[in-house]
């Protein structure tokens, strides 16, 4: 066909500058910014959850002990939070104006290194030892079970004179081996105690049970507070170690993969995640827009002709498709035997009869008067009918 | 902007040094110096807002030919272009390549030519022109993209045009002027001549013999100067595929091999592509200017989701003509619930003029007929002859109404209709 040329001059920039890409963009990124802040606020402003470590004195959660760390500081005692070992050592130095408390909720220390915290400081209280433990560092005291009630002071110890009754639990302590080193305080009916003071000589290590009494939930309930204060605001200094799995890494020769991995490691995979991003960058950019292209309706012409086959099977109707199928063999059967297609049924039985030396009465009931009764009789049926066809035309016109 | 597989590798680069110093500030230093070479290298880059853009796209092409656009890109800068252009076209404009690396010294202008062999009839448009300007490391790209819009039309491919000649044979034997020079089988007279061995003694002229002494035969002509009006049907039917090609398409074919054969019979041609308006209409041409006429009028037209509105066809043939004429509508004809439109305005064409329906059928309908292998297959079957049976029921109306009809598969259908005229015009029916 003709090529004839024609010229096209006129052009317009379609990118926006990044100019106006920055204004468009800035509605979007002010909301997000505003949408974060919104939700930083709320987060606060709701507080929170009941959760948090226990026991935890910089922790504002029920089971911490934020408030009872405040309020020592306020009376003047020197609160100091350690979470290894050396630190704890370290803090205590060798004054012998300070008090210890630990706990080893998490096991990160080993039965040596409770042994050795106990015998750190003037005072130490070790808040719910474990039965092996128990047996390191205290073997005359064990474990006897968990019991919640509240329980009122029954000993003569300075230390509870002031703090009858008090909230019980988690754990009590039963003393096996009584003697006068022994002071058992808070007990229940069971023989169990919440608090134990073992008398050392240089130490006195006192078993805590009634934990839950030192806690941000329950201090202001009974006598804890007043329990609380004389526990550990004896001495001037109280050093509180949470042990932390920096513990573990010193009780034995096992390392870290960050230490043991070189120096590169982790910059390396920064890189490979840069680059993998970049990669993403470069592969994902398109090419400019898509070009718009109307596409002219489909419409598939046999889609009447399934969707009455589907009419027909769904209402089973197999006399109405047989009937269909019979009309079909005789219009051919008519043509193949040199009849106008409007010839009638019985013109064609009469004529095919003879050439497929078949009697008149089976092809009747055959092309006229048989009803299938199921589909394997109308199979059937259809399939006789192609036969008779492949017969006439055998005859007719023989290959 | 748009980052190159260079930026990636550079950046991935970045391991060496870190590995050899195992130093993790290393990362820091090297992503700095990445960032500042990427920076760079992107201010050096041509920017695509100074470039100027020309497209030189051909006017039309016929469907299944190749054709070539191209693109002039002219930098005006100091700088050195170096780009990967994509030529926009649409995807049936059938664009062999369109991502190509260009390079365009200072104050230069470069050619790209881009291959296009357009898969669909219509307009095809090219809408713009997208660059991606690199820096001279190609690490980073300016990507813009302008509008440089053009277009070019596809032509129907008019693939029966090799039918042609042999038809075109038959007719000058209708017409004696072969060699053969058999009887004129055509109505009009022509002429008085000799006689020479092998003429029919049938067509002695008694008369004109007893006045000379030698034998004088007739001759005969086929009719010349009848109108023909092609009428093809745009509305809903024609949107169905059969074989892979849209009826309307099979229409077009139908209608540019008539024409063409009608024209150098020496009849006039009207064409017309009608559903409730003209979409498309060429009369009063003849000769090449006819064909060509005819498709670049069908170039555009697609088939509209609206039913045919039959009863402005006669008014439209009226406009088209007076006299007798053969009126070819080349629609569908296949369910007696949908020809009633056709059925209902054929008497007012069929008493004045000769009528022809042409449709397209689907061969699949008789394959159905035949497969009774599972119990689906025999439903479908028994729809198939259903469907026959509409079809013959429809064409057994459309004859006692007085017109004929010419309905075959698609690749059958330009001939048949190419036929049925020569034999209308060996009849002497136009």
């Amino acid at each position: 066909m003709s090529d004839t040329q024609v010229t096209a001059t006129e052009t317009t920039v379609l990118t926006p500058r990044i100019g106006t890409t920055a204004k468009r963009a800035l509605y979007w990124v002010a909301g997000s910014i505003l949408v974060v802040l919104v939700a930083i606020a709320s987060l606060n402003l709701a507080g929170t959850a009941v959760e948090g470590p226990p026991l935890d004195p910089t922790s504002a959660y029920e089971a911490g002990t934020q408030a009872l760390a405040e309020v020592l500081r306020d009376q003047g005692v020197d609160v100091v939070v350690t979470t290894t070992l050396d630190d704890t050592r370290a803090a205590l130095g060798s004054s012998d104006d300070s008090t210890l408390f630990f706990t080893n909720f998490e096991a990160y220390l080993s039965e040596d290194q409770v042994a050795e915290a106990t015998e750190l400081a003037v005072t130490v209280v070790f808040a719910d030892p474990t039965l092996t433990e128990l047996l390191r560092v205290a073997p005359e005291v064990a474990h006897a079970g968990q019991n919640a009630d509240a329980v009122s002071a029954s000993c003569s110890a300075p230390l509870v004179a002031q703090a009858p009754d008090i909230t019980a639990g988690p754990s009590n302590y039963r003393v096996i081996e009584p003697s006068a080193e022994i002071t058992a305080c808070y007990g229940n009916d069971d023989d169990g105690y919440g608090l134990i003071v073992l008398d050392r000589g240089d130490t006195e290590l006192r078993i805590l049970g009634a934990t839950d009494a030192l806690s941000n939930g329950a201090i202001t309930a009974a006598d804890n507070a007043a329990f609380a204060l004389r526990l550990l605001g004896e001495h001037e200094t109280l050093v509180w170690y949470t042990p932390s799995f920096l513990d573990l890494a010193n009780s034995g020769d096992a390392k870290t993969p960050a230490e043991l991995a070189p120096g590169w490691v982790l910059p390396g995979v920064w890189l490979t995640m840069l680059t993998l991003l970049a990669g993403a960058l470069w592969r994902g950019r398109r090419f400019g827009p898509l070009v718009i292209e109307k596409l002219p309706v489909t419409v598939r012409s046999s889609e009447t002709m399934q969707g009455r086959a589907r009419l027909y099977e769904r209402s089973t109707a197999r006399l109405h498709t047989l009937d269909s199928l019979r009309i079909g063999t005789i219009r051919r059967l008519a043509v193949l035997c040199g009849m106008p297609t409007t010839a009638s049924v019985n013109d064609v039985i009469n004529r095919v009869s003879p050439l497929v030396g078949q009697p008149i009465e089976p092809l009747r009931q055959l092309l006229i008067d048989r009803e299938p009764a199921s589909d394997y009789e109308l199979i059937a049926l259809s399939d006789e009918l192609l036969a008779l066809e492949d017969r006439v035309h055998a005859v007719i016109r023989p290959a | 902007m748009a980052l190159s597989g260079w930026f990636v590798a550079l950046l991935a680069l970045g391991i060496v040094p870190i590995v050899v110093t195992g130093e993790p500030f290393v990362l820091t230093l090297w992503l700095l110096f990445v960032i500042v070479v990427g920076a760079i290298d992107l201010l050096l880059a041509v920017s695509v807002r100074s470039l100027r853009f020309e497209r030189i796209a051909p006017d039309r092409v016929r469907l299944g030919e190749t054709t070539s656009s191209t693109l002039r890109i002219t930098n005006p800068t100091r700088r050195r272009l170096r780009a990967v252009v994509r030529d926009g076209w649409q995807p049936s404009a059938g664009a062999h390549t369109n991502r190509v690396p260009l390079t365009v010294p200072s104050r230069e202008r470069r050619e790209l030519n881009t291959v296009l062999t357009p898969v669909r009839r219509g307009t095809r448009e090219a809408a713009h022109v997208t660059v991606r300007s690199y820096g001279p490391l190609r690490l980073i790209a300016r990507q813009t993209t302008v509008s440089v819009p053009s277009s070019f039309t596809v032509l129907p491919p008019f693939n029966s045009r090799k039918h042609l000649p042999s038809r075109l044979a038959r007719l000058r034997e209708l017409d004696g002027a072969t060699s053969v020079m058999i009887r004129g089988q055509g109505t009009e007279f022509d002429s008085l001549r000799d006689y020479v061995r092998g003429d029919d003694v049938r067509s002695i002229d008694w008369r004109a013999t007893a006045r000379r002494s030698e034998l004088v035969v007739r001759t005969w002509r086929p009719e010349r100067d009848r109108r023909v009006v092609i009428v093809v049907d745009s509305g809903r039917t024609s949107a169905a595929r059969i074989e892979d090609e849209p009826r309307i398409d099979t229409a077009f074919e139908s209608a540019l091999l008539l024409a063409a054969l009608a024209s150098s019979a020496g009849d006039h041609v009207d064409f017309m592509i009608y559903d409730r308006r003209v979409r498309a209409r060429v009369q009063g041409a003849s000769g090449p200017d006819l064909l060509s006429k005819m498709v670049n009028s069908m170039a555009p037209v697609q088939p509209e989701l609206i039913e045919m509105d039959w009863e402005s066809v006669p008014g439209l043939v009226r406009q088209a003509t007076t006299q007798r004429a053969l009126v070819v509508l080349a629609t569908t004809a296949e369910s007696p619930g949908g020809s009633l439109g056709l059925l209902a305005m054929l008497p007012q064409l069929t008493a004045k003029h000769t009528v022809v329906v042409a449709s397209v059928t689907d061969p699949s309908i008789a394959d159905a007929t035949l497969d009774r292998s599972t119990r689906d297959s025999v439903y479908l079957a028994g729809a198939a002859e259903r469907a026959l049976l509409d079809q013959s029921r429809v064409a057994a109306a459309i004859n006692q109404l007085g017109a004929s009809v010419v309905s075959r598969r698609p690749s059958e259908l330009p001939l048949a209709l190419a036929d049925h005229y020569i034999a209308l015009k060996a009849a002497g029916k136009l």
